[in-house]
């Protein structure tokens, strides 16, 4: 779809679909702040008003300890139960009344789940990761679609590695990100073997010809491809089980599509070709299709979820996944 | 000092080790240099064989190619026997890299005329076998083309250790010489971006 037919179809979607719900939207967005604001300004007080008395108290050992965590856990159900008990219906609803509805407006027969997302094992076995072990996974907002013979799919990712050391009391836990995003999969239209990663290129970029000595060493992703693209080489760095598969995947026309679609996105962007799939990571930093809270629910925020839309939507006619001259049909 | 005493190495003795020292590092370099060249000249030959791998996956398809023309475009016997004869001097193996190559060109350019016969035949285009045909003929292509160009850049940093100081020194010594690049054949300029 072109830029010009998106935005137009936006426009229609939202004039015919979205702008008669705004006002009702608004309205329950404001009694649900007022109601978890209510229950704040009632319990923090109180709690701070608790915590200040047992400071006074002067307690220490065992009982101290026990008091204070006792405290601790009440502010925490303090700030959280009214949360969930009133923003988690506001979510719910949004999602169904006016994400999923935008959703099919994007293209016929993709659908909504806005609890599922991309699959655990689908995200590992992608090996887009490979810089740590993955331990804690969760995602939402899976898009399903399909355009002509290429059903893609993707949803929000946020994956962990989580380590621990030191033992008894002394034991710490350690939190690593490892992707926080939306992720991206699509049957790629060749078939081939083995893999091929297309991630950002750091090393070159700060440190010419000696980050690209430094990029020849072992990696996990496979051996080094040097590419014939300067423009794609600035950009990104290829590591691969195979340089002729490699190429074979990475011909000069997709090598510019790649290159285009960073272009558009802004983003960092990983991808990946294993498993006869496309594997896409957007690192967008941001939690998307959920509802505001604080702010007034405008226009924008449904455009720039549409934009979002445009990206992932927009891969296929893109890179041309549906370009069905080879083996595989 | 404990160096000049009694028993400890002389001027002479100090030099012959540095020498030793140098003389060393200098055959480590020597060798590391070698070393690069045969690892590039191996990777050239292994890109070669790549590309000679895909090329016979192509004369495979050819036989098959020949029957399905001559079923539906039997005016088209020149082209159909230029294609076999030049299949059967391939696979004989007789030839140089150059006549290879050029061979080759020949082939594909071939083979292609013989798909473009779909356009003036439209029976043989709606046949399921040519369709076929079409697809394994497109990916070979796609991986010829791939190969080449991993080829090529094995070839480029090949012939970049021969020209460059100071391991062209070591690339002459050896006997290591520049290669010549895959280059594509005028008809398959051009050709459809994917």
């Amino acid at each position: 779809m072109s830029a010009d037919a998106s935005a137009e179809r936006f426009h229609a979607h939202f004039q015919e679909v979205v702008r008669s719900q705004l006002v009702s939207v608004n309205q329950h967005r404001t009694r649900t702040m007022r109601a978890i604001v209510g229950w704040w300004s009632v319990l923090v007080p109180v709690l701070l008003a608790i915590g200040y008395g047992l400071m006074q108290l002067d307690l220490s050992g065992d009982a101290g300890k026990f008091c204070f965590s006792v405290w601790f856990f009440g502010l925490f159900v303090a700030l959280i139960v009214p949360w969930t008990k009133y923003y988690d219906p506001f979510r719910k609803s949004f999602k169904q009344q006016l994400i999923a509805p935008l959703i099919r407006a994007y293209r016929d027969g993709m659908t909504y789940a806005p609890e599922d997302s991309v699959k655990r094992d689908e995200f590992d076995d992608s090996g887009m990761f490979r810089e740590r072990s993955l331990t804690n996974f969760k995602g939402e907002d899976r898009v399903d679609g399909c355009i002509g013979a290429t059903p893609f799919h993707f949803s929000e990712v946020d994956a962990e590695n989580v380590t621990s050391s030191g033992s008894g009391s002394n034991k710490k836990r350690h939190t690593y990100p490892i992707f926080r995003g939306l992720f991206y999969v699509a049957e790629f239209n060749k078939d081939f073997n083995g893999t091929a990663y297309v991630l950002p290129d750091r090393a070159q970029r700060l440190l010419g010809s000696v980050g690209q000595m430094l990029q020849s060493g072992k990696s996990p992703y496979g051996e080094l491809v040097k590419l014939e693209d300067p423009e794609f080489e600035r950009e990104f760095v290829v590591y691969s089980s195979g340089q002729v598969e490699a190429r074979y995947i990475l011909s000069s026309a997709m090598m510019q599509q790649l290159h285009a679609l960073k272009m558009r996105t802004k983003k960092k962007l990983r991808i990946g070709f294993a498993n006869s799939r496309l594997y896409v990571a957007i690192a967008s930093g941001k939690n998307h299709f959920e509802p505001r809270l604080f702010r007034e629910i405008q226009r924008s925020l449904f455009r720039e979820y549409w934009d979002v839309l445009d990206i992932f939507v927009g891969i296929v006619e893109e890179l041309n996944l549906n370009t069905r001259i080879w083996t595989k049909s | 000092m404990a160096c000049f005493a009694p028993g400890g190495l002389g001027a002479d003795a100090m030099t012959t080790t540095w020498w030793l020292i140098g003389g060393g590092a200098l055959a480590l370099v020597v060798i590391g240099m070698f070393n690069t060249l045969v690892r590039r000249r191996n990777a050239a030959d292994n890109a070669f064989a790549a590309v000679d791998a895909y090329l016979t996956m192509r004369y495979d398809l050819i036989p098959n190619l020949v029957a399905t023309v001559k079923a539906y475009a039997q005016h088209e016997r020149e082209t159909l026997a230029l294609v076999v004869e030049q299949r059967q001097q391939a696979l004989a193996g007789n030839l140089d890299v150059d006549a290879r190559v050029r061979l080759d060109n020949s082939i594909a350019h071939g083979v292609q005329r013989l798909m473009a016969l779909g356009e003036a035949y439209p029976e043989l285009k709606a046949s399921h076998n040519f369709q076929q045909l079409q697809r394994a003929l497109n990916e070979v292509e796609e991986r010829i083309s791939a190969a080449r160009r991993a080829f090529n850049a094995c070839v480029l940093e090949l012939n970049n250790a021969v020209d460059m100081f100071p391991i062209n020194l070591v690339a002459g010594i050896a006997g290591f010489k520049r290669r010549a690049f895959f280059e594509a054949p005028e008809f398959a300029r051009g050709a459809v971006r994917v």
